[in-house]
């Protein structure tokens, strides 16, 4: 018996059709059942416009990122059978990892390289949304949905940075929860509030590894499942509109009244209707079949990803510095390079200005992006000529944070003074 | 449903249903309340907010001791002792004594004070707090981290002597 007829007659068994539902996914109708008979595939649609299934469209950066946030919630589940959030233990459990803990590094460098790899392309995703002009019309509130998370991504390295209870996380808590200090009227509440008390101390720890690990991961899968949800009613991933609609041949095959720029049409295609059928049947929006064409696209991306992060993971290691130390403030004092920027703004002025200002209206225009001039121009199109002007304000933008990160990672020595990179 | 009816302004129904939904929101709002207020512990382990140093005329004129555990300095110059906080008014890293200048220099962003604790340069806004100090009834000084002191506040030399 080869492989090949034993894996036909597996799918032809009793128990593997009553997992699965449906015939092999020969023709259009078992292919699209393929998506909606699946509780996980159906947050697809069945049909996707070609534009869509460009990678230069979307560089698959959303998709990537959810990736790279699964990754995350299957290794930092495997971390917390190891990590004790107390002072007494946690950077002991951190060592533990490093040396007695059978592939405790590996485990820990997937988790904090998928960590940082996250905010990068969560960053680039929002960027790629803007570029092409894809939070306008129906996806203003997307748009929204999106700032949030990456909002909530920034809590969840904050937070999480202080979990090793090393030097480097102590100072940055430190400094972290006194710029929150600074909020007017609210701050020391609040600071009181994060940390359990005056002090990164014991309550501290504990309540960043609950946010880490219990209030974080809520508050993004709800709103991950809202931002995916909302994709879907939206009308699907951003295209640059459609031609105007023709009808085909004859009377309309639409079984169901069609909502704006979508169309049920497939429901009318027989059984029998050779593969190549989606190829002829052209609709005025140009789609094909999720499956095979965005789930092979999504599959080899997740490979990609998968395996760059394995790579990193088993040549680079995670900082691990001295155990925190609270008499000792290491010299200098570095954020994590994300903060970086903020970190460079804090140091010119005022925690007011740095720590609460500053951040608070950058997230505030982001949130406002949608709905400073709501227009539908040249949603679709990377660059769009007719958008000149809020392509160069948000790269600018977007210029200043990675010059100011520059600038805290390799331009600042002893006592946050101005240096040459190569001058240490 | 009786749509002849006159309804009149508050029945029996309606003001039952209406006691029913307050008590069901005020409930809410007390757990949520409740929920708020669990966040601000009262009592905390944390170390007492007093410590005692060594007696003020220990300390040679000029000179600057630095209590790491306690995040203070004890100076002492031509008018006396005094306690300062080591915890940098900008966002709280501490400061280190730099010897060679007399100055404390904080490693987060970089903020310059004085040999007085006065801010010089960085984005401190403030000098750093004199402390309350006071001689103990043992002769050691006692300061607490807690309680600022004026700013020219000091111990004179002799107190706590007879």
């Amino acid at each position: 018996m080869s492989a090949h007829s034993l894996m036909e007659s597996l799918r032809c068994s009793a128990i593997y059709r009553s997992i699965v539902r449906r015939g092999p996914a020969d023709n259009d109708i078992d292919r699209s059942l393929a998506i909606t008979s699946n509780v996980f595939l159906h947050l697809h649609p069945v049909k996707i416009r070609r534009h869509a299934l460009r990678f230069t469209y979307t560089f698959g950066l959303g998709g990537i990122t959810t990736l790279l946030f699964l990754i995350l919630c299957v290794t930092g589940v495997l971390l917390m059978f190891y990590y004790v959030p107390s002072p007494e233990r946690a950077y002991r459990s951190m060592q533990d990892l490093r040396y007695v803990v059978p592939y405790g590094t590996f485990l820990r460098n997937l988790h904090h390289w998928a960590a940082h790899a996250m905010i990068v392309t969560a960053a680039l995703h929002m960027a790629r949304v803007f570029y092409t002009g894809a939070f306008k019309g129906t996806r203003q509130f997307n748009w929204v949905v999106g700032v949030i998370l990456f909002v909530l991504t920034l809590g969840f390295s904050f937070t999480g940075y202080l979990l090793p209870w090393d030097q480097l996380a102590f100072w940055a808590i430190t400094v972290g929860t006194n710029m929150a200090a600074a909020v007017p009227l609210l701050g020391g509440m609040i600071r009181y509030a994060l940390l359990g008390g005056n002090i990164v101390g014991a309550n501290a720890l504990l309540r960043f590894y609950v946010l880490h690990c219990a209030v974080l991961p809520a508050l993004v899968f709800v709103f991950l499942a809202v931002h995916f949800w909302r994709v879907r009613k939206d009308g699907g991933i951003s295209g640059p509109p459609l031609p105007a609609e023709v009808p085909e041949e004859g009377p309309p095959e639409r079984l169901f009244a069609t909502t704006p720029g979508r169309s049920y049409a497939l429901v009318a295609l027989p059984r029998e209707a050779p593969a190549a059928v989606e190829e002829s049947r052209k609709s005025p929006e140009d789609t094909v079949l999720t499956y095979p064409h965005l789930l092979v696209r999504e599959a080899a991306a997740a490979m990609v990803v998968i395996g760059g992060l394995l790579l990193v993971a088993l040549f680079l290691n995670a900082h691990l510095e001295e155990a925190a130390n609270a008499l000792k403030t290491p010299d200098p004092a570095k954020a994590p390079w994300y903060f970086l920027g903020l970190q460079e703004v804090v140091s010119w002025s005022t925690p007011f200005i740095g720590g609460v200002l500053v951040p608070g209206l950058m997230v505030l225009a982001l949130l406002a992006i949608p709905y400073v001039r709501p227009n539908s121009v040249g949603v679709g199109v990377w660059f769009h000529p007719a958008r000149r002007r809020a392509v160069i304000a948000f790269t600018i933008g977007l210029v200043l944070n990675v010059l100011l990160i520059v600038v805290g990672m390799f331009f600042r020595g002893h006592g946050w003074s101005l240096v040459w990179p190569w001058s240490n | 449903m009786d749509e002849n009816r006159e309804t009149p302004a508050l029945g029996r129904r309606a003001l039952i249903a209406r006691i029913g939904w307050g008590a069901f929101a005020a409930s809410i709002a007390g757990s949520l309340a409740a929920g708020v207020r669990y966040m601000f512990p009262k009592a905390l382990d944390e170390p007492p907010s007093k410590f005692k140093a060594p007696p003020p005329d220990t300390y040679g004129v000029g000179s600057v001791y630095a209590v790491e555990e306690n995040k203070s300095f004890i100076l002492r110059d031509a008018g006396g002792v005094f306690a300062m906080s080591a915890v940098c008014t900008h966002l709280g890293c501490t400061v280190k004594h730099m010897d060679a200048k007399g100055e404390f220099h904080c490693p987060c962003h970089g903020s310059v004070f004085d040999k007085d604790g006065t801010n010089i340069a960085g984005p401190a806004p403030r000098p750093l707090p004199r402390l309350d100090a006071n001689v103990a009834r043992d002769g050691r000084l006692e300061v607490d981290t807690q309680v600022e002191a004026a700013k020219d506040y000091r111990v004179p030399v002799d107190a706590g002597r007879g």
